[in-house]
């Protein structure tokens, strides 16, 4: 297990580089640089000093190298269009919001996806199990969009309860970290419906999958009680399928909603990164880049750890 | 309970008392009492997203000026009318008295006494002449150098380092000296004189303009990129900089050493809320007092009979919306099609269609509200379909037969996008045209239409950086000028552009403005179709936000030190 790890982690290296030549190169193929004019009127020398200053008139391939050079070193730049602040720096501050609410929202899809779907496999074909996958399908269907602008008019506007945005780390639940709950509640459903229907449908499918095994046969013959031959026996096995989809649910939720965090206004890097490519913010695409990049993989690891530790039939070499 | 209770005494009392309530509650009579302030004097604003600098020599985006205005103040501003007053100056400098010397090459402007930087330190002449310097640095690259080159040496000191094509080297000993002969210098503590290359009919203009303002050397020097941060910057407008939460909000305080009077308001908070109907529904939730409203919601606030109606104030652009011709790229480069073009929308359907009626028709170029304005320019090009097509005939395309494939390039954005459909049907069934749109992304435009020209026509729209028309006229259509991305030229349109630059006499110099804007719209150098006016809603207990066609983003960024909120029970007038 751990030479698997050590080799995962070996792998890195390449795959960063790989992932930053690819940017890097669609980066200067597209139209548009991030000076170029956005009204009538910026007269070209304008222009061309702000290339030079930000070394956009050397060859393609020598601002690569310098890119490397710089980067294996752990500089990722500066931001061209956010007052020369450091790549690093930016997205740090941002990515503690981006992955809070992640982990919240991973909180939620998964203990009322999770929750839904064993609720409807025990009960199948009976009210909690068509009203769980009513649930499901509604939040399956309904756009993050209309969902959220829906409880935003619903809560915030009329009922007044909840705001319409904003994420203050500073008076927050946990300063730094937690924003208030307030702020927290609307977002977080929002971004968790689509998990939490998908979560439910695999673990409603894999529920009953396990719940018809001979092996519980067994255990119930042995004499355990309903509850015991499920906690002990048949969710274990049937969380397997359920990890498959969290590992890579939580690198898209890490990664950031663009679309929510557009709505609530949240100042987290899905917007940024998004928000980076319009710009054609060459520096801070780069370094967004390598970062997803690492975040991604390091995701994947766990994940794909955990499994080893969940299923003793797993064993990597 | 029997009837004859009901009809009770003490019911008809009761009766009679509730009438009365009612009566006293409508109390017509009564004149309205004046609103009383509030306890809380906050005033919560939006922008839509987070300024890429508040720099006022990097600036040129208009939202970014919106917070640029209430931080620093220039020598000159502008009034409810959107005529230049003196803010920093004493007054206004004329020939008379003595401000401009006679050939009006020479601008002695006194700065008033008491003037002061937000960390109480005098504000001075030399501030002044650091900062122009400043504006023209060939190493910052400015957006809004080009402003000043009719100031003596500023074009030599910015084009310090030549072009791509022809690079130059100065030696920092070179640069220096460049950057002492911009004619800009401080006579004593309080007067700054300019010297200019050429009498300039705009340059109070110029030094009304945010790139014009007053920047603290040693604090710039101190801290570099980051002297605009909140716990930095310093600034000598009416408010400062309380807190700037990086893609959250900004937050502004009264400026204790504001010369003028002090502001109402305690302090100003203004959210970056990205998306249109987010921010329209922080507006219904009470959460910010004042939004432009979103393209969506305009029929909504526009009914009579919505609450949001009387919220709703509706202030006119200094912006016109038009059909860019790039007068090179055929068939364009034929004056009757452009003419033909210039008859073949219907600008009424437009504005009613695609605006929802949040637009003025104009055919000619310069918007109402500013010298040059004349309703009759262009009025030749009323929407007529029938003499499209004669034109069209005449050009040689007889009912669009043999027409080549024109292509609109814009931005890709769901405004555009309806404005898209509507001008290509327009275009099909008025005159037989077939066209087609491309949408494309802010930067790949940027790059195509404003840099390389490589477009046939577009819808764009040009705004006023100053209420003058030296910025709508020889900027942009000057054969000679660097900005004429529609590549129009006529030698008596520039021989006219000279003559006015040229007069000092303010009436001959807007005549020749006036032949000059004639001229170029006969020509169909491009096609007007509207000014923009905006559609804001105000809270109602926002009171004195003094709304100009010249704000940015932020309505009554000009003058919010006279904005107060009042109390809520008293805000509400009387039916």
């Amino acid at each position: 297990m751990a030479a698997y790890v050590f080799r995962r982690i070996l792998w890195l290296g390449p795959t960063l580089l790989f992932i930053s030549l690819i940017t890097f190169a669609l980066m200067h193929a597209i139209d548009g640089g991030p000076f170029d004019p956005d009204k009538i009127g910026v007269p070209p020398e304008r222009i061309e000093a702000l290339n030079r200053k930000y070394g956009l008139d050397e060859p393609v391939w020598r601002q690569y190298v310098d890119f490397l050079a710089n980067a294996v070193q752990g500089d990722l730049g500066i931001s061209f269009q956010r007052q020369d602040k450091d790549v690093t720096a930016i997205i740090v501050s941002k990515f503690r919001v981006t992955a809070v609410l992640g982990g919240l929202t991973i909180g939620l899809a998964s203990v009322a996806g999770v929750g839904l779907g064993v609720l409807a496999a025990l009960h199948r074909n009976r009210l909690p199990d068509y009203a769980g996958v009513f649930f499901a399908s509604v939040g399956a269907a309904v756009p993050a969009f209309v969902l959220g602008i829906l409880l935003i008019y619903v809560f915030a506007v009329g009922l007044h309860w909840l705001p319409t945005g904003g994420w203050d780390l500073q008076g927050g639940m946990v300063p730094g970290w937690l924003p208030s709950w307030r702020q927290a509640i609307l977002p977080v459903i929002t971004l968790a419906a689509l998990p939490t229907a998908y979560l439910a449908r695999v673990t409603r499918a894999s529920v009953l999958d396990v719940l018809g095994q001979d092996y519980l046969r067994t255990a119930r013959a042995k004499g355990l009680s309903e509850r015991a031959v499920f906690y002990r026996h048949a969710f274990r096995n049937a969380v397997i399928p359920i990890l498959t989809v969290v590992g890579p649910l939580s690198a898209a939720l890490l990664t950031g909603s663009f679309i929510v965090e557009e709505l609530f206004s949240l100042p987290g890097t899905g917007r940024l990164f998004v928000q980076s490519v319009g710009d054609r913010d060459y520096g801070l695409i780069m370094g967004a880049t390598i970062f997803y990049g690492l975040v991604i993989a390091v995701a994947n690891l766990v994940v794909d750890v955990a499994y080893a530790a969940v299923d003793p039939r797993i064993r990597y070499s | 309970m029997d009837i004859k209770r009901l009809a009770s005494w003490r019911s008809l009392l009761l009766g009679l008392a509730v009438l009365g309530l009612v009566a006293a509650a409508c109390g017509g009579n009564e004149p309205p009492k004046p609103p009383g302030p509030a306890e809380e004097q906050v005033l919560r604003l939006r922008l839509q997203a987070e300024p890429k600098t508040i720099d006022p020599h990097l600036s040129n985006v208009i939202s970014e000026a919106s917070l640029i205005k209430p931080l620093f103040a220039g020598l000159f501003t502008y009034d409810e009318g959107a005529k230049i007053v003196p803010n920093l100056a004493t007054e206004l400098p004329t020939v008379a008295n003595g401000g401009v010397s006679a050939d009006g090459l020479t601008y002695s402007i006194k700065i008033r006494d008491g003037a002061k930087w937000s960390d109480g330190k005098a504000l001075t002449a030399s501030d002044f002449v650091y900062s122009l310097q400043r504006a023209l640095d060939p190493e910052l690259a400015g957006p809004y150098a080009s402003s000043y080159y009719s100031i003596v040496g500023a074009r030599d000191y910015n084009k310090a380092f030549g072009s791509t094509k022809s690079p130059k080297t100065p030696t920092a000993a070179e640069l220096e000296s460049l950057r002492e002969g911009v004619g800009v210098s401080a006579s004593g503590e309080s007067t700054v004189v300019y010297q200019l290359t050429q009498p300039t009919p705009s340059f109070l203009n110029h030094l009304a303009l945010w790139t014009a303002f007053p920047v603290r050397q040693d604090v710039i020097e101190e801290h570099g990129a980051n002297w605009t941060e909140a716990e930095n910057i310093v600034g000598n407008g009416a408010f400062v900089l309380a807190e700037w939460s990086h893609d959250l909000r900004v937050v502004f305080e009264p400026n204790q050493y504001w010369h003028g009077e002090a502001a109402k308001l305690s302090q100003i908070t203004v959210q970056f809320i990205g998306d249109d109907a987010a921010a329209f529904a922080a507006y219904q939730a009470g959460e910010i007092d004042s939004v432009i409203v979103p393209a969506a919601n305009r029929r909504q606030v526009s009914d009579v009979n919505s609450t949001l109606f009387e919220e709703l104030v509706i202030e006119p652009d200094l912006r016109t919306f038009a059909v860019f011709i790039n007068n090179q790229a055929a068939p364009f480069n034929n004056k009757l099609v452009r003419q033909a073009l210039g008859h073949a929308i219907d600008r009424n359907a437009y504005v009613e269609g695609v605006l929802q009626g949040a637009g003025i028709t104009t055919t000619s170029w310069i918007p109402a509200g500013m010298p040059g304005h004349d309703a009759s320019i262009g009025s030749q090009y009323e929407f007529d379909a029938s003499k499209a097509k004669d034109l069209l005939a005449q050009a040689g395309y007889v009912d669009g037969e043999g027409f080549p494939k024109v292509t609109f390039v814009m931005v890709n954005s769901e405004s555009n996008r309806i404005a898209g459909q509507f001008v290509q049907s327009q275009l099909k069934e008025n005159v037989g045209i077939v066209s087609e749109f491309e949408y494309i992304d802010g930067k790949a435009y940027g790059q195509r239409v404003f840099g390389e020209r490589d477009y046939q026509v577009t819808i764009q729209s040009w705004s006023a950086d100053w209420p003058y028309p030296d910025n709508w006229l020889p900027e942009l259509f000057g054969s000679e000028s660097s900005s004429n991305i529609f590549n129009y030229s006529n030698p008596e349109f520039d021989a006219l552009m000279a003559k006015a630059a040229a007069e000092t006499d303010d009436a001959k110099r807007l005549e020749f403005y006036g032949k000059g804007h004639k001229l170029m719209i006969d020509d169909a150098g491009l096609v007007p179709l509207y000014n923009r006016v905006s559609y804001v809603l105000v809270k109602p207990w926002v009171q004195d936000l003094v709304i100009t066609s010249l704000d940015g983003a932020i309505k009554g960024d000009y003058h919010l030190s006279q904005t107060w909120i009042a109390a809520p029970s008293t805000a509400v007038a009387a039916d």
